[in-house]
Order: C-alpha cells, then sequence, then structure tokens
C-alpha cells in the first residue's frame, strides 16, 4: 500500500468517528421512550376511585374514540401545574380523560381535586404503582394518548401548551 | 484581585508557549542546534502554569467567592483540606492541573540524557499539546472568571465527593494519564528524525514505567473510595468513567511489554511507535468522554456541548499528524520482524494481543450504545455480566501465558526445561488447588478454573524467584506479575464466595442467618463539621469471632445531601461490609445490608504489589543512568 | 487447537448455572435491571420511587412463578431492552461480541505469520 491509499484511509476513518462523536454531542438529551408507542393498551384492572364497589378496566373505554390517560397524585408538585392544562383538554376540548392516581392517600386525593377542579371521566387508585410500570411510567406526571386502542402519544413530565396543542391535533 | 494575577500568568504562559514554538521553528528550519532558549523558555511555560495552578488553589483555599468557579464547587464551612482539594475536583481546575502535568513532563524530560536534537523536538511536541490545551482553557473554561457581585457563599461540593482517598485520586491518575504525553511526544519525535531504534526504547521504558505506576495508583485509589464509599460492596463497577481509566491502562500495559521486546530483540518497532500513540490518544479519548457528558455515569462532571466539541475537534487534529507521522515515518526494524513461538518475545505479543483484546471489549462496551442509539435509535445497556463473562475465559488463559513467557529464553528453546516446568507447575498448583477446593466447599468450573490458573501464575513466579541466581534481578517484574496472579485469585473468590443480607431490622433485634449473626444495638447522634450525623451499633457475630459496626447516616448541610457511610471491618480471610439503606424504612426498621467478602484485602494488597513492582523498575533504573 | 480451547472454554462458562436461594435470584435480578430514572445505577442500588416500586412487583411475580427470563421479557415489553443490564444476544448486539474476538482472531493470525516467517527463515 502507498502512502498515499494509507493516509486517505486514515483521514476517513478519523472524519467518520469526529462525525459521529459530533452527532452525538448535538442530539437530545432529554430521553423520550418509544417502547410503548403503536402498542394496543395493556390490560388492567384496578380500583375505581370514585366508586369503590366497581372496578375499573381496560374494556370500560375501549370504544371510545380517543382517550388520554394521565398518572398523578396529591403529593406530586409538578402534578399541580400541569393540573390546568388537564382542565382545559377536558372543557375546551371535551376529551375523554382518564386519571390514574399513584401511590396516594384517597383523602389527599379528594382534597386535590376539589381544590383544583376533576377534568377526570374516570379515576382508577394505582395503589402499588403496578399499572404504572404496566404502562412503561417513568414516574409522575406522565401522560398517554389512546386511540381505537392503541397508544399514539405518551408525554414524560407536566403537559404545557406545546403538548396540549400535539394531542389536541390528534384529534 | 487574584483573579487578575491568575489570568496574566496563565496568559503569560501562553506568550512563551508561542515564543518557544517560534523560536525552535527558527531553529529547526535554519538547522541550527542552540536549545538554550528552548529549554529556559520551557521551564518559564512551566513557572507560569505553576503559578495559576498555586493562585487558583490560594482562591478556593481562602473561599474567594468572585471567583466562578470557587463560588459553583465550593463553600466556606468546608474543612480546609477539602477546600484545597476541590480545586481540581471541577473541571476547569482538573484542565489546569492537566496542563501542569504537560508542562511539568516537558521540564522534567529536559533532563533526560537524550541526544539534543530529539530531545527538543519532543518538546516542541509536547509544547504543541500545551499550546492546544492552554487556548482550550483561556477561551472555554477559565478558572478566573469573576462573578459580579460577589456572592457571599458558596455553592458548596457534592459530600460524597468530600473524601480524603476521592480527594488525591484525580491527581494520580493525571499524571498517569498525562504522563503518556511526554512518550507520545518522544515517540513522534523519534519517528519524524528516524531514531526510532533501541536507544528509544531504553530511555523511554523509565518514562513509560512511571506514567504507568501512577496510573495504575490512581485507579487503585479509584476502586478503593468506590468500594467504601458508594456501599454496595463492589469494588469496580464497569461504570463509563472507570473504563476511560481502564482503556490507556490496558493500552500502556501493552506498551510496557512490547518496548521491552523492542529494546531486547530490536524487533517490532512500528508495533511500539503505534502503541505509545495509541495510549495517549486513548487518554485523550477518555478525557472527552468524560468531560463531554455523553455517556451516562455516576460521576456527573459539568457538560457542555461547545468544550466537547473543541476537545473532540483537537483530538483529531492531534491523532491526524501523529498516525501521518507514523505512516510516513514507518519505523524499519533492523532484524527481521520474525519469531519462534516458544520464545519469550511471542509470549510478549501474545500477552500484547490479549491487552488489545481487552481494550476493544471495554472500549466496544462503552461506546456501542451509544453507537446504536445514536444512529438507529435504539437504547440498550451494557452491563457489569457483559464484561465479566467475556473477559474471565480470556484472562484464564492469558494466566497461563504470563506464567511461561518469563522462563523462557528470547532466542534459544529449550523442549526439556519447559516440559519440565509445566510438570512442577501443574503438579503443585493442583495440589494447591485441591486444598483450597477441600475448605471452599464451593465449586463451578469456571471459579475451578480462574482458582488454578492464578494459582499456576503465583507458583511460576516463585520458581523463577528461586532460579535467579541474585534475588533483586527482575525483581520488578516478578513481584507485578506475583501481584497480578493474587489479584486475579482474591477477584474470582471474592466474585463466586460473596455473601449478602439485606434485612430490615430494629433497634434491640438479632437476626440470624446462616453462621452470621447480627445484633442492632442503639443509635446514637453525633455532630461534624459540616455534617449531622446518626449511627447505627451493630454488634456481629460469626462462629467465634464477633466485633461492632457502626455505618451511618449522613445529613450534609450545605448543598443539603444525605448519604449513607458503611463500616467495615476487614481480616485476612475476608471483609465484614456493613450499611444502612437510606429510605425504605418500615415502621420502625430500618433496611441494611450486610456483606461478606472474602479476600478483598487482598485485592488492594495485589494492587499494591503490582505497584511496588513499578516503583522497584522506577528506581533501579535511575540508579543505572 | 486454540479456538477450540476457547469454545470449550465459552460454552463451559455458559454451562455452569447456580442454585440460587429466593434472595439471590431476586437480588440478581435488582442488579441486573437498569433504575431508568436514575443516572447510571441499577435497582439494587436505587431508593428511587421507580426502583422501589420495581423491586416489589419482581418479588410478587417471583413468589407467582414466573422466571428470571419471563420477567426481563415483561419488563422488555414496557421499558424496552434498555432496562435488562446485560445486552441480549441478537443481531443488532451482534458487534459486541463480534469486533473484539474479531480483533483478537486477527491479531492471533499476525502473530502465527511472524511465527511461519520465522520457520522459513531459519
Amino acid at each position: 500500500m502507498s502512502h498515499k491509499i494509507r493516509i486517505i484511509i486514515l483521514s476517513i476513518l478519523l472524519i467518520l468517528i469526529f462525525l459521529f462523536f459530533y452527532k452525538v454531542l448535538l442530539s437530545e438529551k432529554t430521553y423520550q421512550p418509544r417502547s410503548m408507542i403503536g402498542k394496543s393498551v395493556p390490560e388492567f384492572s384496578m380500583e375505581n376511585f370514585k366508586d369503590i364497589n366497581r372496578r375499573i378496566t381496560n374494556q370500560d373505554f375501549s370504544t371510545k374514540e380517543i382517550v388520554v390517560l394521565n398518572f398523578w397524585a396529591s403529593w406530586c408538585v409538578p402534578c399541580r401545574i400541569e393540573h390546568p392544562m388537564l382542565n382545559e383538554l377536558k372543557k375546551k376540548y371535551k376529551l375523554f380523560l382518564v386519571g390514574i392516581n399513584y401511590k396516594d392517600n384517597a383523602s389527599n386525593a379528594k382534597k386535590f381535586l376539589n381544590e383544583l377542579g376533576d377534568p377526570f371521566d374516570a379515576i382508577g387508585s394505582d395503589s402499588k404503582g403496578e399499572v404504572a410500570i404496566h404502562f412503561g411510567a417513568y414516574g409522575i406526571p406522565e401522560t398517554y394518548v389512546i386511540k381505537k386502542n392503541k397508544i399514539v402519544f405518551r408525554h414524560i413530565g407536566p403537559l404545557n401548551q406545546d403538548v396540549v396543542k400535539a394531542i389536541v391535533a390528534l384529534k | 484581585m487574584i483573579g487578575t494575577f491568575g489570568n496574566s500568568s496563565l496568559i503569560i504562559a501562553l506568550l512563551l508557549n508561542f515564543y518557544l514554538l517560534f523560536s525552535y521553528s527558527l531553529n529547526f528550519f535554519k538547522k541550527k542546534n542552540n536549545f538554550q532558549k528552548v529549554r529556559y523558555l520551557n521551564f518559564l511555560v512551566t513557572v507560569f502554569v505553576f503559578l495559576a495552578f498555586i493562585l487558583l488553589l490560594w482562591s478556593f483555599a481562602i473561599s474567594d467567592f468572585s471567583n466562578t468557579a470557587v463560588y459553583q464547587n465550593s463553600h466556606s464551612q468546608k474543612p480546609l483540606f477539602y477546600k484545597i482539594s476541590g480545586s481540581w475536583g471541577n473541571h476547569e481546575g482538573s484542565m489546569v492541573l492537566f496542563i501542569l502535568i504537560l508542562a511539568i513532563f516537558s521540564s522534567l524530560f529536559s533532563f533526560s540524557g537524550v541526544r539534543d536534537n530529539l530531545k527538543y523536538l519532543t518538546i516542541f511536541f509536547q509544547n504543541i499539546l500545551i499550546l492546544f490545551f492552554l487556548i482550550f482553557l483561556i477561551f472555554t473554561s477559565n478558572p478566573f472568571d469573576v462573578i459580579r457581585p460577589t456572592p457571599a457563599e458558596g455553592l458548596g461540593l457534592n459530600p460524597i465527593l468530600q473524601d480524603p482517598l476521592l480527594s488525591i485520586h484525580p491527581p494520580f491518575l493525571y499524571v498517569g494519564y498525562v504522563g503518556f504525553s511526554i512518550i507520545f511526544s518522544f515517540a513522534l519525535a523519534g519517528l519524524y528524525l528516524e531514531e526510532f531504534t533501541k536507544l528509544w526504547s531504553k530511555q523511554a521504558s523509565l518514562w513509560i514505567v512511571i506514567a504507568w505506576t501512577f496510573l495504575t495508583v490512581g485507579i487503585g485509589l479509584g476502586s478503593i473510595w468506590a468500594y467504601y464509599e458508594l456501599g454496595w460492596g463492589g469494588f469496580w463497577f464497569w461504570d463509563p468513567v472507570e473504563n476511560a481509566s481502564l482503556v490507556p491502562w490496558l493500552a500502556s500495559t501493552a506498551l510496557l511489554h512490547s518496548n521491552i521486546t523492542s529494546m531486547k530483540t530490536e524487533k517490532f518497532f512500528s508495533w511500539t511507535a503505534l502503541l505509545a500513540i495509541l495510549t495517549f490518544t486513548t487518554s485523550l479519548l477518555g478525557t472527552f468522554l468524560v468531560r463531554s457528558g455523553i455517556l451516562n455515569s455516576v460521576h456527573a462532571f459539568a457538560n457542555d456541548p461547545d468544550r466537547g466539541l473543541y476537545i473532540l475537534a483537537v483530538i483529531m487534529i492531534i491523532s491526524f499528524f501523529a498516525f501521518l507521522i507514523f505512516i510516513l515515518k514507518f519505523p524499519k526494524s533492523p532484524m527481521p520482524n520474525v519469531l519462534i513461538f516458544w520464545s519469550r518475545g511471542s509470549f510478549i505479543l501474545i500477552n500484547n494481543c490479549f491487552m488489545i483484546f481487552f481494550l476493544v471489549v471495554v472500549m466496544v462496551g462503552t461506546l456501542y450504545p451509544i453507537f446504536l442509539d445514536a444512529l438507529f435509535e435504539k437504547s440498550i445497556s451494557v452491563g457489569p455480566n457483559y464484561y465479566n463473562a467475556l473477559l474471565a475465559p480470556f484472562v484464564i488463559v492469558l494466566l497461563w501465558f504470563m506464567a511461561h513467557g518469563p522462563l523462557l529464553e528470547w532466542y534459544k528453546f529449550n523442549k526439556q526445561s519447559l516440559i519440565k516446568a509445566i510438570l512442577q507447575i501443574s503438579f503443585l498448583t493442583l495440589v494447591s488447588s485441591i486444598i483450597i477446593f477441600f475448605y471452599l466447599k464451593d465449586f463451578s468450573l469456571l471459579l475451578f478454573l480462574g482458582v488454578f490458573f492464578s494459582i499456576y501464575l503465583i507458583i511460576a513466579v516463585i520458581i523463577d524467584v528461586f532460579k535467579q541466581k541474585i534475588i533483586s534481578k527482575n525483581l520488578a517484574r516478578n513481584i507485578s506479575h506475583f501481584g497480578f496472579g493474587i489479584l486475579v485469585f482474591s477477584i474470582f473468590i471474592n466474585a463466586y464466595l460473596s455473601k449478602e443480607i439485606n434485612v430490615p431490622i430494629k433497634v434491640g433485634q438479632t437476626i440470624k442467618q446462616n453462621a452470621i449473626e447480627i445484633q442492632f444495638k442503639n443509635i446514637l447522634k453525633s455532630q461534624g463539621k459540616n455534617f449531622e450525623e446518626i449511627i447505627g451499633n451493630f454488634l456481629i457475630k460469626d462462629g467465634t469471632r464477633a466485633f461492632e459496626l457502626s455505618p451511618s447516616l449522613r445529613k450534609y448541610l450545605q448543598p443539603v445531601q444525605v448519604t449513607s457511610e458503611t463500616s467495615i471491618k476487614s481480616t485476612l480471610f475476608g471483609d465484614y461490609y456493613l450499611a444502612i439503606n437510606l429510605s425504605e424504612f418500615e415502621g420502625d426498621k430500618i433496611m441494611i445490608r450486610f456483606y461478606h467478602k472474602p479476600l478483598m484485602l487482598w485485592i488492594w494488597i495485589s494492587i499494591s504489589l503490582i505497584i511496588f513492582g513499578g516503583l522497584i523498575r522506577i528506581f533501579r533504573k535511575q540508579n543505572e543512568s | 487447537m486454540i479456538k477450540k480451547v476457547l469454545f470449550i472454554l465459552f460454552f463451559s462458562l455458559l454451562a455452569t448455572k447456580f442454585s440460587f436461594g429466593n434472595d439471590e435470584l431476586k437480588n440478581k435480578i435488582y442488579k441486573n435491571l437498569r433504575c431508568i430514572v436514575c443516572q447510571g445505577q441499577n435497582v439494587y442500588e436505587s431508593n428511587s420511587d421507580f426502583a422501589v416500586d420495581l423491586k416489589k412487583l419482581v418479588e410478587k411475580k417471583l413468589s407467582n412463578g414466573e422466571t428470571e427470563q419471563q420477567i426481563y421479557d415483561y419488563l422488555t415489553s414496557r421499558y424496552g431492552e434498555w432496562i435488562v443490564m446485560t445486552p441480549k444476544l441478537n443481531a443488532s448486539n451482534a458487534m459486541l461480541w463480534v469486533i473484539p474476538v474479531g480483533i483478537f482472531l486477527i491479531g492471533l493470525i499476525i502473530i502465527s505469520k511472524i511465527i511461519r516467517k520465522s520457520k522459513i527463515n531459519s
């Protein structure tokens, strides 16, 4: 091999390494998981927050065209911040909202809803955090949009106006 | 005020560095051999960088919060020792240390017995490195940036980093990492002047061992810290930052050995040169990976994509020119690059092959997840199981080659003596292994092979020592290899036979599992200089042995953070290790983690032996010259 | 020869199975799961809400008689391959083993050439 070819190979190799690390450096650091998108709603059955005599399951709203499912708790500070956005989704855009009350105390949760409003059409209690894991959730707050029984969108962390727009656009 | 002085000394150092490069180039093109000026300028650069470093230490020591780096990383209520060590615990300060070590090695090298032309070309290359990093320091991470108005109090240092071992381990790691720069510069100079010969290998060997020894000390101290501070009973987590320090260690271990082959046989100079370049470029790559924050790691350093981009560009430029010189001035060995299989040289090459394999495993394991994520949006985790399963069988085979390499000659092969050695060592090893497994009462194939071959190496070294006419001959190698044998032995026993107990326990309660009894006696409160502490006193019984362990929880006030402090009882046969879980309280019970870690002390002893071998080599060499 | 030895070593490694007590198996699984909301920690080492929930779930699944692999499969379907700390042996991960072993073999070939040349020379 002549020197020229070796130098060309060296240059190409270094440029590739540079481009690779350059892309990594500039890529988004906030991790947005892709694993649950496109999958059917996982089956679940949990205590009904509003009516202790009945349970809540994924069958209850399988006929709905579009469902917004939100994990929340009264002890979670960002949930307080995003709550007005949930109210807006209900009142302004008339979406069907399911709340999942995550590892919470029932009376605190009721107080929370009395104070900030109750946008949810149904609420289930996930007292052990198992349903959250079943949905592949990272923590709360976290929001899923279900269309025809398929998860089409998810957002980790508190909702903001951009996310609200994105959810409404899915209608 | 201090900031102005600090800034000025950095800028003066940069100007002197420019002048040095200019002055050398002038000399070079006029083909003059008057290097006095370069020599003095080189010292002056070192002096001014040193001055800047001292001024930074001073700012930290007196808690001068008008300095951004001090404000962000220190606090007036911190003990003085941690104030000072905090100066290199952050990005800006550690870069000053980085440049200081580059400069000190450059100055030290000017005292070496290397021929003037070669010596000053080395110093010229070294000053190009200093130039790149000084510019980086002054323009992207200036340690003397000023905040106005001056804050009354600093933000503090992460309490987990307030630890004597962790405070002193970065300087050792850095002397190691950066120490390879002088070998890198020396190799490029040797290549360029076509003096990459036996003499080069001889003169380089001391510098290689110095940097290698420091790096080993740095890694060793880091793992001792991880062992008692992180509280999971482990000493090596295959964390990306640990991996970043392991890669240059593997490359330099290969270099150390191939350089000996080149020196003794006058062969494989191109390979030695390549390793010299590779060792420093992997050190730089490690720095880049840690600083740019592209790795998910427990060690969180300040992340800044601009800085990352600059270091990346510098690494690429440095590597390009280094490999360019390597290609254009490809060193030819005076002797043909051939070996007989049963010779020490070929065994050293096989050792190199293993080292490169380990290096690639660590690199691929660290970088492949980033690669998949960046290019295919797929996230995977590469954890300890991957490394352990892939490395363990290869380490076992390497042990055999390590045992026999030093027993072979460079050129001659005596079949009878090899067979005799194999039989002798195998017999002694088998007897010792049977005795050991009789006591362990535990068996698995991989554990057996690990134990067998590490004892094989230990016995081979002992036989080798007795064969020497004078004990001190090859003592450095024998001690290091002996240490490595004990290290692998202890790691295998430790990995397979560690026991752990995780239980909730309340005051007054006693828990029994197998031979171990844990009694929770009482809780005490105490007050440290910058933390409050709750100490749990436990009585541990293991058979006839009884002793107390007192793990604690500490609440640091600045910044507010709770840490769990372990309590460890070390014995020759194993450590008893107790820690309290930070959360997971169940009523009046607390969760404790108890570990029995066999031969833990021997892991530290064996690393010390490896380091001791390096030290013997350094001081013996100095006596000779 | 060496290839054969390596082959045997690899498979003896895979064949070495341990009998884990329930606690040991539990801890082994915890240590092999990434706490995805933490920086570089596994579930065993983390005290975050997420890790605590996951520990409880693993415990429940084990007492329901599920195997280690079933638990990994379940969690992988929820959180992706990332959550299991040991990479799966599949096509896209193959490079993790192919690159190092490949380079090792290239090294051995080069050394064997150096040695063969010496036979011709002598």
